[in-house]
Formats: structure tokens, C-alpha cells, sequence
């Protein structure tokens, strides 16, 4: 059995809406997609609102959503306040740098654990699966004394390379699941061609593999776009900072800026959503591929 | 292939020779003069970072051969947390902002160089009354010896609308002795000041405490700063002589049940709306006149000052219970123990306990002086300004602050035990809970930690 | 053919390949699988089992990060036993993920089925309901902080409107926990596109097949959407478990831990531990606890609810 391409506007009845029930139900439908959205965008309505207010005009009280007067100022003085081009360029090739390394190694280890049989394969997974449980400020500061012996402090390199070595537990388990969807007589076929296992992977495996590596590339990208601790405990030089270090920079204990520190955090949210707008078909097909279903 | 003996030796000689001649007439290598870069770690805000730079930028200039290397973290307790790592890992800066609640930990470990003698010795901090005293070294000597200087001094006091209090026709609260409410003066003038919806005051019947307009006063119990002002003020302790928690005493339990009161009972207070952790504060509050006066340290003038407020504004001490008081705190400059260049990084941090540096934040409002030169008059030329400091803010600085500041010095193991039970303790009564019920418990949890930590 | 490049064998070949052929088949899958995982092993051994190998040595001593560590035995173990802050810590926890993850899970299924109707426009709903997993960390702090605001907040105000009291929702014990399972239910994009992904994959075949059978709108829920998705349901439920007893990010920044540490987190209590109060040794313990707190209820999950699972094609 082959795979199709989802169309995803598939929707869920199989007929056209033709009895008064159906209309009414999709009129609720619609009804409750509509309230629920506005439900869930409220506060980030709030949030663009205020970041164009002046400081005191956004602690009004009752609250008001139109800003008066306008500051559209506060979005150039809250990135230009702290070099916020760089920080853009710094996330952009951590975060790049981050996606090329997952989107490689975690389908190279999945392939491995989903297509080969070897003895202590399943005992490696369940090694996979453990380093889920262990949370990531655990590890910090133990990790943080390696890092500093070798002498990476203040550099990307901490916040990169450990991704080429598998690219993390959920990025393999994703990876592995979707390789398990792939019928095995396609790689037997090219076996018997003459491909070694690493052209079965590189030439027959990954390119069907677009939409999932496409999800995980997505992930990804999100994770190490929003960051912080990583960020904020390897680098020092703010010429080095991320974005997500340059948003904590706005407020102390004593004080914040909170026309800039909303326009900022408004700002660095900006590119995020086009990219997922714009990827989303690709994103949900692929995690359809990946075959969670079994 | 094989030289003689005897060429060996030749040889030898010679360029001996050779080099001793050369070293003598001055022309052997010698190492060109490197500039030292001291490292510089601390936090703050917009205004901090930029007060930071230009500080850098004068001593740089008057400084050639050193260079500062600043590393900003916008957060304190962020800031703690990187500086505990990288002094874990051998990669601390040389000279650093170090909280006053990490000093003496810090101290008594030997992270920060003993700092005594270099200050004694010095022609312009060595002087006797350089600092305003005792305060300056009840707060900074550990078992008699300096670890670091004290940036500031920063307290809480009153900052006011002031056309809410002319329309009421109440005089203000000022600085000087005459000015400073007694408890019970105080209670009544927050009952004028507050009014709900209909324009009743709290005495009066059927005022309705869900709907009120108008508050009188905002004391925040985010922290315990505030909180231990009055605590002082009722002739109360937070420490005793052993470094132990006294707040579960008669008069400290009695004070901060006072200040809670002005929330539950005489409803003159807002619920706590200050969250600290987030550096929320009541100016909008003051501003809209939906309260007469607040509360806040006293670096709120950075932004809580006649120019930024669209009302007039003006600043008094807090009321007294037996006697005016109120808390003193600020993060001190300090080198540290791992720095390879001792000498320079003294010389920046010396720098920042010199007029220059302090005149800069004290203009504009953020800081209060330490430094006894800043408060001469023509001290207080330097740093006084039209537009931020209300009128009478200089007696807060020369009269008030030296007579009635109290130096709050923290002891290891205060920040655990203050997270673990005395923090909880004051949220409790935020939230309407009875001192006496919540603080005997929390203080005897508290001093087991602050014993443990001594070990 | 393409047969010859790849078997012919040159004798003088790389001393590597020719031990290889020797091998026998099984051993060759062997090593093949092998070097295929090698990345992750690798990578396990550098940043994970070295890491928590120091960690597991910490457990014994006692360092505050600015002296040298000091052995002291099990005595961090002792005060696991007896130490009041961790009872509230695990409590709130506790609390906190069996509370939020159900109703984390509901509201997405809810929600991805919402979204997965053939509306014009469809694709800017589903932005709008990712959108909240995709703010940063700091900005979604402020947000809900200020939003929770007790005197001007807006949630306070839409509810006085309504006629309600003023809710003191991070100042009240009781509140301050629905106010962030509010926040985190807000958040729940994530598992909702997860749910689409899956519902989206669902053979029409199923439900026409159901119809035919005489199965109305609950029915086809029922016996049709509701097996075939339990795989991503059981996923979305372990992962959101796992999630949730990580939060830390915005307990550190809103409340600090409080009111009266009822949002002391486990992460953030054991952060607190490492960094504020010094002791690196005590946090290691918790950290090992933690692991282990969530490898069992997982071993539970997994065998109590996981055998409940329909396996469309049941693996190897």
C-alpha cells in the first residue's frame, strides 16, 4: 500500500451538509471556531495594542484597546535599543545551524533504530526514550563546567554541536516512527540493486521523508528561536546575544521599560507566525506521515 | 655531523657574549606595554547599561593601559545565577555588582579580595567620614573587613499626587521631624484620602470596600524591604546580635500586622499589586489619581519624578510607630579573588565609589549619596536636579537618610531561608492571614536554615 | 548492471571494508545498526551521561559552586525525607499536571477538530491557535502577569463587568494555581496541530464505512475517531505529562514560586536550590528524584493505559 498526498482540507463529513441537523451543526462549528479564536488571540490583541501605547497609557484602568496616542516609535526604539539586527543573525544561525544538524543526524539514528535489526537495538531506544524524563536545567550546570573547560564559553558552539550527535529523543522518536511507515520491500528492491544500507537511507529513504524532516525542521526552528536559558548561560558578549536574550534585557529588578519590552516581545513573534503560516501545509502533513497511528 | 669540543665551546661563548652586550646596551627583546582588560559583570535596566557605558568610557580615557570589559545581564537574580556558575567553572569576571544578599556568603568564602587595606590607605575613600557612618560599615565589614564598596544607598520613603492632596486640603508628608506623621495621624489622613465610587471614606456607613475609587496608600509586600522599614519604625529587629531572624518579636509581628491592616481592616490599601519579580510598580496608579500616595524605594524617582508624571508630585517620609525609620540597601562593587590583575581592577572600582559615578545615577533619581562629599551644598550642586528631585529631596539625602536609615545586612543562608519561609510568611498576611499565626513558625524555619548555613 | 561497482571487491582494498566482508551477515546488520546510531551514542555519552554521571557524584556532597565540594555522604539523602518544602513542592506539582494535562488534552482534541472543517480561511484560524505555543518565554510571562493583575488586569475587568468579585488570582493560594493551568491550557497549540496531523490521516474509508452501519455524528466519534487516534491521543498524553511536570520557565518569572510557595514547581525548586540557596549537591538528589518520579509514573502510563491503545498496524 502506497501513500497519497492528504489533502488537508479534508474535513470530517462525508457528505455534503444537506439535512437542517447538518447545517446547524456546522453553523455551531463555525460559531465556535470563530469564539474560540477570539478567545485565544485576545491577549495577543492586548499585547500588540499595548506595545503601541506610551508607558502610563498602558496601565489605564478600565483598559482600553485603542492605543491614543499611536506609537509606532516604540518598535523602532525597543530594537534599536539593544542591536536587535544582530541578535536576529545570531538566532538565524543557531537556529539554521540547529535545523541542518537535527534534520541529518536524527533521521540517520532513526533509520538505524526503525530498519535495522541488531542485537540491543530496542535497549538503546528505550535509552532514547529515557533521556526524555531528564529536564533541561538538570543538566545545566554540570554541562556548563565541560563546556567551560573546553573552552566554548561565549560561543554557539554549546548551543550547536550537541545536536549533531542525534539532534535530541523526540526528533529520533518522530524520525523513527515515520521510517516504520515505509514498506520494506522498496528498500529490499534497491538491496538487490546493489545499494548499501547508506544509499538506501540517503537515496530511497530521505527523500520520502520530506514532509516529516520538514516537521522537525519546524520544531526545531521554534525551539531555538525562543530559547533562553541556553543563550543566557553560554554567551556573554553581547555581540554573541540571541533574540530571546535581548527580550530579558528590557526589564530589571527595579525597573522596565514596558512600551519597549512589549514592542520588542511583539516584534520577535512577527516572524514566527509568518513561517508557520506560510509552512503549515507541509508541517501537519508530515506529522500525518510520520504515522503516530502505529 | 660532529663539532670539537672545542668549536662547541667557542661557539658558546661567543654568542654568551654577544647576548650579554646586547641586553646591556637595552636592544634585547622586552615585551611591549599589553593594555589590561578587567572584566565588569553586573545588571540593571535601560538606565543602569547606559550610566555603566559612560562610566567606562571616562575611565577608559583617563586610564589608557586599562581596558573594561562590560557584561551586562538585565536581571539580578539571572545575574547571580551566571556569576555562581562562572565562578564555578574558573571563567568569573574580575571585578563585579555583587547583591547584598550574596556579600557575605561571597565574603566569608574568599570569592571577594579583601579590599581593607587598599581603602584605609587611600587618600581619598580612607578618609574617616568619606561614608555616611555607621551605616556604611555596619553593612560592609564581615568580622572587620571589607570585601567590597557599598554603590549606593537606596530606601524606601512616600511618594505623593499632590493635587489630591490640595484638593483635600491636607498637608503633604515631608522630611523633616515635624513633617513625619505619627501611626495614629496617618490612619486618619489615609480615611480622608479614601473614598469609594460614592464618596464615602471608609468610616463612614456603607462604604463599599469592592468598589473603591480612590486609595489613600500602597505599602508592597512583594519583598521584605518595605515591610522591615516598619518593622525598624516599631523599634523591631530583623536581625539579633547572634545573625538570627527576630521577626517573630512583639513589635515586629504588631508592625507588619499594622501595614497588612491598611489593606483588611482600615481598607485605605489597594490588594498588593505590586509584583516584584516582574518590576511592577504603582506609578500609573498615582498618576491616574486613583492613588494619593505610594510607596517605593527610592530609584522609583527615576521614573516616579515631576517630569515623567503628568500630576504633581512630591515625596515625604514614611510614618513612624516609635520612632521614623526606614530600611537601607544597595549592591556593592567588588574584585574578585580569581583576578589576575589585582591592581587595575582596584582602580576601577575604586573609580566607582568617586563623586563621578555616583553623581551620574544620583541625577537622575536612581540613587541616593553614601558619599559624605555629595551632600554639602556644594555637593548637592552636583547631582540636584530641577525636573527629577522635588523640592524638599535634598533633606532626604543630608537630614533624613544619615539620622533615621537603618543598614540591613543579610547573612548566608538569608536567601534560602527567606525563599523557603519568610517570603511565604508575608504572603500569607497579603493574603489576610494574622502575623502572629503565620511568622513564630516561619521564623524558627528560617533560623534553622540560617544555622545550618553557618556550619 | 549496476551489480558490479558495488560487490567487485579489489584485494588491495581499505583494510576497513575487508574486515567487513569477513563478517558474517548477522554480524554485519550488527555493526551496520551500529554505526547508524553511533551519533546518538556518542552524543548520550558527552552530553547526557557524563553530565549526569558528576551529577550522581554531586549527590554525595555538599558544594555551594564557590568552594570546593565536599564529601558528605548520604546526608542530602536524609534531608530528601524530612524536608517540608519538598512535600509542598511535589504536592503543587502533583496538583498542577493531573489537573492541566487532562483538560490540556481535551481542549486540543476540541480544538483540532474545530479546525478541521473545510472553511474558508482555515489556514489563519489554525495560526491563531498556535500562535500561543510560539511566544517567547519572557513575553508570555509579562503577558499573563499582567493580565492575571489583580486591580487592572484585564481578566478582573471583563469579570467585574460580569458582575464578579475581584479575584486575587496570583495573590490567593487557591487561584493562583487555576490561573496557570489557564495559561497553560492557552498554550496548548502544540498537541492541537499533533491531533489535526492524526485526525487528518483517519481513512475516509472508516466513516463511510461507519455510515453505512447507520452511525450517527457520536457514533462515528465514538467507535471511529476515537480508536484510531488513541496512539497520538496515548502520545499527546505522555508528552503532555512529561511537559508538565517541566514547567519552570513561567513560575520563575510570574510568581517567583509564590503565593506562599503554591506554585513551587519541582523545576523551579530544585533550580532554586542549585542557584539561590547554594547547594548543588541537595539539587542533584532532586534532579535524580525527579528522573525517577517520572519513569515510573511513565512505567504506569504505559502499561495501564498503553494496552488500551488500537494499533492500526501493530509493529514489530
Amino acid at each position: 500500500m502506497g501513500f497519497n498526498e492528504i489533502d488537508s482540507t479534508q474535513f470530517v463529513e462525508t457528505s455534503s451538509p444537506k439535512s437542517v441537523n447538518d447545517r446547524l451543526f456546522r453553523a455551531v462549528n463555525i460559531f465556535l471556531l470563530i469564539f474560540f479564536a477570539i478567545v485565544m488571540i485576545l491577549p495577543f490583541v492586548w499585547l500588540v495594542s499595548s506595545s503601541l501605547k506610551t508607558q502610563i497609557d498602558i496601565f489605564q484602568y478600565p483598559p482600553d484597546f485603542l492605543p491614543n496616542p499611536i506609537m509606532p516609535e516604540n518598535y523602532v526604539n525597543a530594537l534599536t535599543y539593544k542591536p536587535f539586527g544582530t541578535y536576529f543573525t545570531n538566532t538565524l544561525i543557531i537556529a539554521g545551524l540547529n535545523v541542518i544538524a537535527v534534520v541529518f543526524t536524527s533521521s540517520f539514528c532513526a533509520y538505524g533504530f526503525a530498519r535495522m535489526r541488531f542485537p540491543g537495538r530496542d535497549l538503546w531506544f528505550g535509552i532514547v526514550m529515557a533521556t526524555l524524563f531528564l529536564p533541561y536545567a538538570i543538566l545545566l550546570v554540570p554541562s556548563f563546567i565541560i563546556f567551560a573547560r573546553l573552552g566554548w564559553v561565549d560561543t554557539f558552539l554549546p548551543l550547536v554541536v550537541p545536536q549533531f550527535f542525534g539532534g535530541g529523543a523526540f526528533n529520533i522518536f518522530l524520525m523513527r516512527q515515520f521510517f516504520r511507515t515505509i514498506p520494506e520491500e522498496i528498500a529490499d528492491a534497491a538491496r538487490i540493486d546493489g545499494c548499501s544500507e547508506f544509499g538506501v537511507y540517503w537515496r530511497i529513504m530521505m527523500p520520502l521523508a520530506k514532509p516529516a524532516l520538514i516537521t522537525i525542521a519546524i520544531f526545531t526552528f521554534l525551539f531555538a528561536w525562543n530559547d533562553l536559558i541556553g543563550p543566557l548561560t553560554y554567551l556573554r558578549s553581547p555581540e554573541n546575544f540571541t533574540i530571546a536574550v535581548g527580550l530579558a534585557s528590557f526589564r530589571s529588578q527595579t525597573d522596565i521599560s514596558w512600551d519597549l519590552q512589549l514592542a520588542a516581545s511583539a516584534a520577535v513573534t512577527f516572524p514566527v507566525i509568518i513561517l508557520f503560516f506560510l509552512a503549515q501545509r507541509y508541517f501537519i502533513q508530515g506529522i500525518v506521515m510520520t504515522g503516530l497511528k502505529g | 655531523m660532529s663539532i670539537s669540543r672545542r668549536d662547541f665551546l667557542k661557539m658558546a661563548g661567543s654568542s654568551a657574549a654577544a647576548m650579554t652586550m646586547l641586553t646591556n646596551m637595552g636592544l634585547s627583546p622586552t615585551m611591549a606595554q599589553d593594555v589590561v582588560n578587567i572584566a565588569f559583570g553586573g545588571w540593571g535596566g535601560v538606565a543602569e547599561d547606559e550610566g555603566v557605558k559612560e562610566a567606562i568610557a571616562v575611565f577608559m580615557e583617563e586610564n589608557s593601559g586599562i581596558a573594561i570589559d562590560w557584561q551586562h545581564t538585565p536581571d539580578a537574580g539571572e545575574y547571580s545565577r551566571i556569576t555562581l556558575t562562572n565562578i564555578a567553572a574558573g571563567t568569573a569576571p574580575d571585578t563585579s555588582f555583587i547583591r547584598a544578599d550574596d556579600y557575605e556568603t561571597l565574603a566569608v568564602n574568599g570569592v571577594l579580595m579583601d579590599l581593607t587595606d587598599l581603602i584605609e590607605n587611600d587618600p581619598l575613600l580612607g578618609q574617616e567620614d568619606y561614608f555616611i557612618q555607621p551605616q556604611e560599615t555596619n553593612r560592609s565589614a564581615v568580622n572587620g573587613r571589607w570585601y567590597g564598596i557599598g554603590s549606593t544607598w537606596v530606601a524606601h520613603h512616600i511618594y505623593y499626587n499632590a493635587d489630591i492632596f490640595e484638593a483635600a486640603g491636607i498637608t503633604p508628608p515631608g522630611f523633616q521631624d515635624d513633617e513625619i506623621w505619627a501611626w495614629d495621624e496617618f490612619l486618619e489622613i489615609c480615611n480622608e484620602l479614601t473614598m469609594d465610587s460614592a464618596g464615602r471614606h471608609p468610616d463612614d456607613s456603607g462604604f463599599d470596600p469592592d468598589d473603591i475609587q480612590q486609595y489613600a496608600i500602597d505599602w508592597p509586600m512583594g519583598w521584605w524591604m518595605p515591610l522591615t522599614a516598619a518593622v525598624f519604625s516599631n523599634d523591631g529587629q530583623i536581625f539579633d546580635e547572634d545573625g538570627l531572624i527576630v521577626l517573630d518579636s512583639d513589635q515586629a509581628m504588631e508592625a507588619m500586622q499594622r501595614v497588612a491592616d491598611l489593606i483588611f481592616v482600615q481598607h485605605v490599601a489597594p490588594r498588593s499589586a505590586s509584583l516584584q519579580s516582574l518590576g511592577m510598580n504603582n506609578t500609573q496608579m498615582i498618576d491616574t489619581g486613583r492613588l494619593a500616595m505610594g510607596i517605593d524605594g527610592s530609584w522609583a524617582l527615576s521614573w516616579m519624578n515631576p517630569t515623567e508624571l503628568s500630576v504633581n508630585m512630591g515625596t515625604g517620609a514614611l510614618p513612624k510607630m516609635v520612632r521614623p525609620a526606614t530600611a537601607l540597601q544597595a549592591h556593592f562593587h567588588s574584585v574578585l579573588s580569581s583576578t589576575e590583575h589585582p591592581e587595575e581592577a582596584w582602580e576601577w572600582v575604586r573609580f566607582l565609589a568617586t563623586p563621578f559615578y555616583q553623581e551620574h545615577f544620583s541625577k537622575i533619581g536612581l540613587w541616593t549619596p553614601n558619599q559624605t562629599a555629595m551632600l554639602t551644598e556644594e555637593g548637592l550642586k552636583g547631582w540636584i536636579t530641577e525636573g527629577i528631585h522635588p523640592d524638599n529631596y535634598s533633606q532626604w539625602a543630608t537630614d533624613y537618610l544619615p539620622a533615621h536609615g537603618v543598614a540591613v545586612s543579610l547573612p548566608p543562608g538569608w536567601i534560602e531561608a527567606n525563599n523557603d519561609y519568610i517570603q511565604p510568611a508575608i504572603d500569607a498576611i497579603a493574603n489576610g492571614e494574622r502575623a502572629v499565626d503565620v511568622f513564630p513558625d516561619a521564623v524558627a524555619n528560617a533560623n534553622e536554615v540560617l544555622i545550618a548555613s553557618k556550619g | 548492471m549496476a551489480l558490479q561497482n558495488k560487490k567487485k571487491i579489489e584485494p588491495e582494498q581499505n583494510w576497513i571494508v575487508q574486515q567487513y566482508n569477513r563478517l558474517s551477515l548477522k554480524q554485519r546488520r550488527t555493526v551496520m545498526g551500529y554505526i547508524f546510531i553511533m551519533p546518538f551514542i556518542l552524543g548520550f555519552l558527552f552530553w547526557f551521561l557524563i553530565p549526569a554521571l558528576v551529577a550522581g557524584n554531586l549527590t554525595l556532597q555538599k558544594w555551594n559552586l564557590i568552594s570546593p565540594p565536599r564529601y558528605i555522604g548520604f546526608d542530602n539523602f536524609e534531608k530528601l525525607l524530612s524536608d517540608p518544602i519538598l512535600g509542598q513542592s511535589l504536592k503543587v506539582t502533583l496538583i498542577f499536571s493531573s489537573i492541566s494535562v487532562p483538560i490540556g488534552l481535551v481542549f486540543a482534541f476540541f480544538l483540532a477538530m474545530l479546525i478541521n472543517t473545510k472553511v474558508p480561511g482555515i489556514a489563519v484560524f489554525r495560526t491563531i491557535y498556535f500562535l500561543p505555543s510560539i511566544v517567547p518565554a519572557v513575553a508570555n510571562a509579562i503577558l499573563w502577569a499582567w493580565l492575571f493583575n489583580t486591580e487592572f488586569g484585564l481578566i478582573n475587568f471583563i469579570i467585574r463587568a460580569l458582575g464578579g468579585p475581584k479575584i486575587g488570582w496570583l495573590q490567593d493560594p487557591g487561584w493562583v494555581m487555576v490561573a496557570f493551568v489557564i495559561l497553560t491550557i492557552w498554550g496548548v497549540g502544540g498537541s492541537m496541530i499533533i491531533f489535526l496531523a492524526g485526525l487528518q490521516g483517519i481513512p475516509e474509508i472508516y466513516y463511510e464505512a461507519a455510515e453505512i452501519d447507520g452511525a450517527g455524528r457520536w457514533a462515528k466519534l465514538r467507535y471511529v475517531t476515537l480508536p484510531v487516534m488513541s496512539p497520538i491521543i496515548f502520545f499527546n498524553l505522555v508528552i503532555g505529562f512529561i511537559n508538565s511536570f517541566q514547567i519552570f520557565v513561567s513560575a520563575l518569572l510570574i510568581t517567583n514560586g509564590g503565593p506562599q510557595n503554591s506554585t513551587l514547581f519541582l523545576v523551579l525548586y530544585i533550580y532554586r536550590t542549585a542557584f539561590q540557596s547554594q547547594n548543588m549537591g541537595y539539587a542533584a538528589v532532586l534532579s535524580w528524584l525527579l528522573f525517577f518520579i517520572l519513569m515510573i509514573l511513565s512505567f504506569i502510563v504505559f502499561k495501564y493505559i498503553g494496552s488500551r491503545v488500537y494499533y492500526e498496524n501493530p509493529g514489530d
